[in-house]
């Protein structure tokens, strides 16, 4: 297919039970201490067992540790003032110093999202602090997928979001950090946007990454990388096979090194849990670089 | 999509059956969308159902069909109306050739 090669150096599987269920996961995000933060659909709780399932299920932020030998263990739910009762609480991202979170709390009737908008906490010796709204970026458009990053010397925010008189669908923005969760009006990464949607950021050492419908790509939405030369980011890269696929492959993250990182993927492969049919539903991937023996 | 179905099993209509078609795209079964699509544009010889041709290169293509999937970008291309979903067609199609 086309131009794009597939990289052989890395390895990308099914994180598993009990962090992937046969609904939706989201954004997984890794904290300082190793602690991973996702979204996920359907997760019941021991202390809901004996409610009644009234066929509305929220999407609430989840932690998981490593458990030795074992992968990451049991998700727990963060707290109630994080994941607010009759929102959907998602899209979490953790700052590279670990002292902030940020995330989406939406409002959806039947499928169809109504308010998106992004909010923060900091960390506190006794855990997150209650939500705060961000000031600067929210609007009467959806904001989605936040993530700290760096331009100019400067803390910014990116994010994507349908702000009237983009290219169309959702596009990617950044904000400029003027304090605790407050950012200067949005700012539209013009060369990185198409017609269609833009999502998922992510930004590490003049990299961005991102996933778009919009450049060519092998399915869905794919992954692109672009680089930042300090004052303009570079043309889009797909990153081919095995980080994209020929179905949806978004919130691609990896480490400094460049040899650990996560994807998130309704791709019918090893381990995959779906609700129904074999692509319905996104799992959360570890991606790795293969080890070579010699 | 029960209700959806259920009605095409009764009057066999084509509009119903693209609505089906659509629904599980959105739902991304692409096996099944790709089966309602192929039901009505395989037999669509006046192009009734031209604008929804993008939508089944777009099933095609996911669902791994991607020969498939060239062919119906092409068709749209050179016959669609919709200028933005032509300018996509031509970018599936770059990829895809």
């Amino acid at each position: 297919m086309g131009t794009l090669k597939e990289n052989v150096a890395l390895n990308v599987k099914n994180i598993g039970s009990p962090v992937n269920n046969p609904e939706n996961q989201s954004s997984p995000a890794i904290d300082v201490d190793g602690t991973l933060y996702f979204g996920s659909l359907g997760v019941k709780d021991s202390k809901d067992k004996d409610k009644k399932d009234d066929g509305v299920h929220f999407c609430n932020l989840y932690s998981s540790t490593i458990v030795p030998d074992k992968g990451y263990g049991k998700a727990t739910a963060l707290p109630e003032n994080i994941n607010r009762e009759g929102y959907h609480t998602a899209n979490v991202s953790i700052t590279p110093d670990g002292n902030t979170m940020y995330y989406t709390r939406v409002v959806s009737d039947g499928g169809h999202m109504e308010e998106s908008k992004l909010y923060a906490s900091t960390k506190t010796a006794r855990g997150w602090s209650p939500a705060l709204e961000v000031t600067g970026i929210n609007g009467d458009y959806l904001v989605r997928h936040p993530v700290e990053g760096e331009l100019y010397g400067n803390k910014v925010l990116f994010f994507a979001a349908n702000i009237p008189g983009g290219k169309g669908g959702f596009d990617l923005y950044y904000a400029n950090k003027t304090g605790e969760a407050s950012f200067s009006e949005p700012i539209g990464l013009g060369s990185l946007n198409t017609a269609m949607d833009e999502l998922t950021p992510y930004y590490i050492d003049g990299k961005l990454f991102f996933s778009s419908e919009g450049w060519p790509g092998l399915g869905g939405l794919d992954v692109f990388s672009s680089t930042w030369n300090g004052s303009e980011f570079s043309a889009p890269i797909n990153l081919g096979m095995p980080i994209n696929s020929s179905v949806d492959d978004i919130y691609y993250k990896i480490n400094k090194n460049g040899d650990m990182g996560f994807l998130v993927s309704n791709r019918d492969a090893p381990g995959s849990k779906s609700l129904k049919g074999k692509t319905c539903c996104d799992d959360i991937y570890t991606v790795e670089k293969k080890e070579i023996y010699s | 999509m029960d209700q959806y179905t259920k009605a095409y099993g009764e009057v066999k209509d084509k509009d119903i059956a693209i609505k089906i078609a659509k629904t599980h795209l959105l739902l991304r079964d692409y096996t099944k969308s790709v089966n309602w699509f192929n039901r009505v544009l395989s037999k669509d010889k006046a192009n009734k159902y031209l604008e929804e041709r993008f939508l089944y290169g777009r099933a095609l293509k996911m669902a791994g069909s991607t020969t498939e999937a060239a062919a119906e970008f092409k068709t749209y291309i050179e016959t669609g109306a919709d200028p933005n979903l032509k300018a996509w067609a031509e970018t599936e199609l770059k990829e895809l050739s």
